[in-house]
Order: C-alpha cells, then structure tokens, then sequence
C-alpha cells in the first residue's frame, strides 16, 4: 500500500465542527456538536427518539444548515451555493426513514432515473445504470410497478436503489431497517455490506443495538444534541455510565460474552466476537462440557 | 378501497403502446362526439366495453360499477332534458297539467335526450377504455409526447401518487378513530371527522415538506422528470384497432 493510499484511508470525509441548529419552533436539536467520520467506514448513529440523529445526519448532504459551526465534507467547507449543493448531493446520498416520501414517480423504473436525469448524463448512460443497479438490488421484476403496489420492505430497497445509482461516494441512512420484516432488514443490511467493501462509507442511525453491534465499525452515542460516546460498538457499549446517560441497552452478544467470560466459562479473546454465530463458534470450539450443548444450540436465536 | 389501478396493471392490454391506446381511443371519442345518431354512440359503447371485458379481460362487475355513476347522473340529466315545461300543451307529445302549468315531453325534447343520454356513455366508455388499459405512468409518456407542458405533467404525477398515500393515511387515521369508538353517533362522527379532516391537512403539510427534502437530496432542481421504457407497437392488436376505428368511421359517416 503506497503511503498516499494510506493516507487517504485516513482521511475523514465528514466532519462536523461545533455545530449548532435550532428549528423554527425553537428548539435546539444540536448543540455545538462535532463528529468525524472517516473515509470506508460503517458509522452508526444511536440515541433515542429526539436525540438529533436525523437532524445530524440532514446536515452531512446540506438539507440543514448550522446555525453556527461548520460542517465539511473532504476538509472543505461546505458550499452552500446551488452549484455546490447539487455536487454535494451528488456526492452523498441520503435514503429518508419514511419510504413514501421518498417515492414519488408512477413506477420503480421511472422513480430509480430521476437521480441520474438530474446529474444531467446522457440517456443512454442513465439507462445501463439503471439496469445496473436494478441487477444489483433485484428489482427487475418490479420495475413496471407503481409505489403503493409494494411492500414496505419492497419500498425501501428502491428508495436505496434510486439513491446508488447516481454511485455517491457516502451513502447515509436514516433508519433503514426500521419497521421492515427478519428477511427485509437482512436484505438491506447485506446490500450495505457490500456496498461498502466496494468502498462506499456508509452513515446510519438505528434503534436497533444488536443490529449497530454486529454491523459498525465505528458508533456514536447521541443525546440531546450532543455525542456523549463514540468509538469501536465494543468499547462504548461496554460503559455502563453511556448506556444508562443515553438510556440504551447493552448488545445481546456482548452482553452474554462478558457474562461466560466474567464466569470462567470463556477463556478472554483477543477479537471480542460480534454476531451471534461468532459466539456461537467459540462457544462450540472451547466449551469442554458437551451437556451444554443444548443450551447453547439455544444461543442461535440471538 | 377500490383499487382500479390494480386492475389497470394485469389488463392484457396493458403491454400495447401506450400511443396507440391514447390514438385510438382519441379517434373513437372524436367519432362519436362528432355523430349525432344514437347508433353511432351505441356502437362505440358497444365496442369499448366489449373489448375491455372480452380483449382486456376488466371483470365485468368492475366495468358495471365505474359505468354506474355517470350513467346515473346521465338518465336525471336525460329525464331533465326531455321534460320540458310550458303554459300550453300544444306540440308535445304527452303532458300532465299541473295547475296553470304544463309538464310534457315532445318527440323533439326525446330525441335529443337520447343523443345526449347515449353520446355521453360512448364517450365515457371510450375514456375508460384508455384509463382502464394504461397505467398512468404511461400515460405521463404520451402526455410527454403530445407536448403537454411539464408543469402539467409533474403535477398530475404528484398528484397520482399521493393520493394514494393521502388515502392510506386517512384511512389508518378513521380505524384509529373507530378503534376508540369515534364514529357511534351522529355527533361523535361528526366530531370526528373534523378532527380527521383537520389532521390530515396537517400531516398533507408535513408530507410536503418531507418530500421536497427528498427531492433536494436527489438532485431535483425545478424539473421532475423521470425516464420512461421503451414500448412496442404489438402485431396483435395494432390491426385489431385500426378495423374497430375505421369500422366507426364509416358508421359515423354513412348511417
């Protein structure tokens, strides 16, 4: 890896700088908050409803703007002029919580074009990205559809799919799986996953921590308007003073490792495991005690 | 809710091109607009709904109800129309004295009753032929072509699409009521249907706002323009349309 690759994998893409924002009705939502984001991570924002994550996150691709404090994206300060925002936004994608404002156009296929027709690409190009990105999400059997005819989770892979084909650089979700089925959120997790080994940082918020602790790289920790953790989802959801100042609850994985570790019936690993089935596969390759099998089969539902 | 849609995107005629729907139907509903004989109009009835139910294979019942509201308001219309009312019964066919008054109906006032009564079917018919084959997103492509303004274009796609939105969630806002018993008399539904009513205009504008933040965040800059896919003239059906429409034609023309 030459030292310049290094150096950009560094770099953070997103930043923001002791910003305040109060909405109209005068509420502040941000109060001098700064964050970083690096560049090809998965950065997960949590905090309970009110907190100020979407406020936050409305500010990365310039829908808000701080009352004070400056938010910049690749070390320049964002640039608030029409040209600036449209090369922001072409840059940064944002999927919206709530699908059905997201939506707007009579069919799948003519709502995923209305990103790159925007970009102003020739017609030709725009239609093998959209086939592109259709192959890539699975909606070709959709596309004649019109919005209402689909299910929420249907909804949310194409509100995702008009946002990547315009291929931004950092895609951010609000709550993407919220409100979705098992096999629905699965879905767009993985569809995540690789976007981002493709090297697209990823941004999210959820109010799912088991979900957060399996996925993030990197968690941040909001509460009225201020981060108040942030750092690996192992580290900060181990301090019990964040979990119960945020009033969040602590991973289910982590949680019964810490307990068969703290127990003596884990020895302590190097890599704290992060999914179920890694805990599992520990569990099952040291456990000396094969009438625990049962119980542990049990784990799998975690 | 009646979902017509649902029915619009399994029709068998939904993968002809969407233009040549419009073009004919558009020449069908000249043809009988233009004619003055009610064989005519019957005519073109009798061919847009045949091929909705036979060609298109639109359940019948379905046909039946949407036709049922204009034909009703069309038969008061008619009955209006030739009923005519005067001091004397002198030409009318047959009349009835109401005092000073005379209600009656003249072999005139009849006839153009029929013409009115039976062009508007026609009419109507050959309108949901291509409402009833087309889903609207093509339809915003004909409109396209025909160079209807964008204005025009993007609010009927807006407006297309929240409705259905705006529907649902008026209807989860009236279950939410009824659930706490909102609509058991007269006075708590009329009470809550204002409160419905209110709350939803509220919602309608936070909704707005929402959706042009998620306009913003894709680039929109004034413009809603979106792709449509490319459509086929079918060998099937575009023989079929051109018989049916110069079969009315020459009707229109020679009876």
């Amino acid at each position: 890896m030459s030292l310049r690759r290094a150096e950009q994998l560094k770099q953070d893409i997103l930043t923001a700088d002791k910003i305040t924002f109060s909405y109209l009705d005068g509420t502040t939502a941000l109060r001098e908050l700064s964050v970083k984001i690096p560049k090809g991570k998965r950065a997960a924002f949590v905090g309970n409803n009110g907190a100020g994550k979407t406020t936050l996150l409305l500010h990365f691709n310039g829908i808000n703007r701080p009352d004070s404090g400056e938010v910049r994206y690749r070390d320049s300060k964002l640039d608030y002029s029409n040209k600036g925002i449209k090369e922001l936004r072409k840059n940064i994608g944002f999927v919206f919580q709530d699908t059905d404002s997201q939506l707007f156009a009579g069919s799948v296929y003519q709502d995923i074009s209305f990103g790159p027709l925007n970009l102003g690409l020739p017609q030709a190009e725009i239609k093998v990205k959209l086939e592109r990105v259709m192959t890539e999400t699975g909606l070709h059997a959709l596309r004649d559809r019109p919005p209402h005819a689909l299910s929420h989770g249907q909804k949310k892979i194409v509100a995702i799919a008009g946002v990547l084909v315009m291929e931004p650089e950092v895609l951010i979700l609000d709550e993407p799986t919220a409100g979705l089925d098992q096999i629905s959120a699965s879905r767009v997790t993985a569809l995540l996953n690789k976007l981002n080994s493709s090297g697209t940082t990823i941004i999210l918020s959820s109010h799912n921590m088991d979900e957060v602790y399996a996925w993030a790289d990197l968690v941040y920790v909001l509460k009225e308007g201020k981060i108040i953790a942030e750092g690996r989802p192992a580290d900060v959801f181990r301090s019990q003073p964040v979990l119960r100042e945020a009033g969040l609850r602590k991973p289910l994985v982590l949680e019964l490792y810490d307990t068969l570790v703290s127990n003596g019936c884990l020895p302590a690993q190097g890599e704290v495991p992060a999914t179920g089935e890694a805990l599992m596969s520990l569990m099952t390759g040291t456990d000396v005690r094969p009438g625990k099998r049962e119980g542990i089969s049990h784990v799998a539902g975690v | 809710m009646l979902y017509i849609d649902q029915y619009v995107y399994q029709n068998k005629l939904r993968f002809s091109h969407p233009l040549e729907k419009t073009f004919f139907a558009g020449v069908i509903l000249l043809c009988c607009v233009a004619s003055g004989k009610p064989l005519v109009h019957l005519a073109v009835l009798a061919v847009m709904l045949g091929l909705l139910v036979c060609v298109a294979k639109i359940p019948g019942f379905l046909i039946a109800r949407l036709m049922l509201a204009p034909a009703t308001f069309l038969l008061l219309g008619g009955m209006a129309i030739a009923v005519n009312v005067a001091a004397s019964p002198a030409g009318m066919a047959g009349s009835l004295q109401l005092g000073p008054l005379y209600l009656g109906v003249s072999g005139q006032s009849l006839a153009l009753a029929a013409v009115t009564v039976t062009k508007s079917l026609g009419a109507t018919s050959a309108l949901y032929f291509l409402v009833l084959t087309t889903p609207l997103s093509e339809l915003l492509y004909v409109m396209r072509r025909l160079r209807v303004p964008a204005v025009v274009i993007e609010l009927t796609m807006l407006v297309y699409r929240f409705i259905f939105v705006f529907l649902e969630t008026a209807f989860a806002m009236y279950n939410a009521q009824s659930a706490r018993l909102g609509f058991v008399g007269f006075k708590s539904s009329l009470n809550s249907f204002g409160l419905l009513f209110a709350n939803l205009w509220i919602r309608a504008f936070f909704r707005s706002q929402a959706v042009y933040n998620c306009l913003l965040s894709r680039g929109f800059d004034g413009t809603l323009t979106v792709l449509n896919p490319e459509y086929k003239f079918s060998r099937n059906i575009t023989p079929v349309f051109t018989l049916l429409a110069s079969g009315l034609i020459i009707l229109a023309v020679v009876a």
